[in-house]
């Protein structure tokens, strides 16, 4: 009898196992991916990227973009916008301070359809300061199943206010100097997380 | 003129790679730069200007007294003259667009790259700039120097026509 208990508990153990085998969870980062910022110092735009970040995406059921989860981490010691001098003063404690928050995050909070993309609202949280902030972004091949593909390609675009997170401080923190805005960009790879 | 005009700049390139380096600020560091460029952008101006004058006027003739090593002397050390004054502000363009802020003139012009953004490159004509500077600085002694020899010691008229 505890013999065939047992092997009915294996079974059922094995059955939730594979029907949970197959991840709803996509992954990639800086291997299959870019993640890009632009600013402007003096109105001179200059580009920079991220060598290092992680990006999640856990698709909601039946494979919906909308009811899924993304989740972004960023080491901001990666920054690279080629100029020697800027990149220090960019990990120096009046812009990232990766000494003290050597990452950003953000994680969504929303996602909705907005005609062939996606928009999602989230919250960022640099320099250990947390803010709503919103980005767009589309999914290729758009209208595939995901789920059954194993992969898909998520790129897309935020505009972030430094100001907000107290990136550029100081002398650093006037916009005719250092400008607000940043512009994001990104295209990322996502696979399907193995199990 | 055109050669006090070429002189100030260069003094005032002199003063300013001076402040830029005491300066504390980043931003005020920026805007020396800034004009520390457009100067420089001046000066390489009015010696290209300066060059095409002289291409169709020769210059007055070396006083008789001068002997052969003396000519040639002064032949060369104005050819360097003239070469690394072309030579520092064209460095210099190419050092800002290697560091990718890009050459400037007063806010007034749009002046293209002639490099890429790179920071190797970058680091080679900060170096190869400078270098060409103190070449400069030790050139315009030697210059300076031989101009009050030709009014005190030789007594000729070399220094008095060069008076604008």
């Amino acid at each position: 009898m505890s013999m065939i208990r047992t092997s009915m508990t294996s079974l059922l153990l094995l059955l939730a196992w594979s029907s949970d085998a197959e991840s709803s969870c996509f992954v990639g980062g800086s291997g299959g991916g870019t993640l890009e910022f632009s600013g402007a110092v003096e109105d001179t735009e200059f580009t920079g990227s991220f060598g290092d970040f992680n990006v999640e995406y856990c698709l909601g059921e039946d494979g919906s973009p909308e009811t899924g989860r993304i989740s972004v981490s960023v080491a901001l010691a990666s920054a690279d916008s080629d100029n020697a001098d800027r990149d220090e003063t960019l990990k120096g404690p009046e812009f990232f301070a990766v000494a003290a928050h050597p990452e950003a995050r953000w994680k969504s909070v929303a996602i909705e359809a907005e005609g062939d993309a996606w928009s999602a609202d989230g919250e960022l949280t640099l320099k250990a300061i947390s803010l709503p902030q919103a980005i767009r972004f589309t999914l290729s091949p758009d209208g595939e199943d995901f789920l059954a593909r194993g992969q898909f390609t998520m790129a897309g675009s935020a505009e972030v206010d430094r100001q907000r997170f107290e990136v550029g401080t100081g002398e650093f923190s006037d916009p005719e100097f250092v400008r607000n805005r940043v512009d994001v960009a990104f295209e990322i790879r996502l696979e399907r997380q193995a199990r | 003129m055109m050669h006090w005009a070429v002189a100030l700049g260069i003094v005032l390139q002199f003063v300013w790679a001076w402040r830029i380096d005491q300066v504390e600020s980043i931003r005020q560091q920026f805007a020396l730069v800034n004009q520390h460029k457009s100067i420089g952008m001046a000066v390489l101006l009015l010696v290209v200007l300066r060059l095409a004058w002289r291409a169709f006027n020769r210059p007055p003739a070396n006083p008789e007294a001068m002997a052969v090593w003396e000519r040639r002397a002064a032949a060369l050390s104005h050819g360097l003259l003239y070469a690394l004054i072309l030579a520092i502000p064209l460095t210099g363009w190419a050092y800002s667009s290697a560091a990718g802020y890009g050459a400037e003139f007063f806010g007034l012009l749009d002046i293209p790259d002639f490099v890429p953004q790179s920071e190797a490159l970058e680091s080679v004509l900060a170096r190869v700039h400078y270098g060409l500077g103190i070449a400069l600085l030790v050139l315009v002694s030697v210059h300076v120097l031989a101009a009050l020899r030709h009014h005190f010691v030789l007594k000729d008229d070399v220094l008095k026509r060069m008076l604008p």
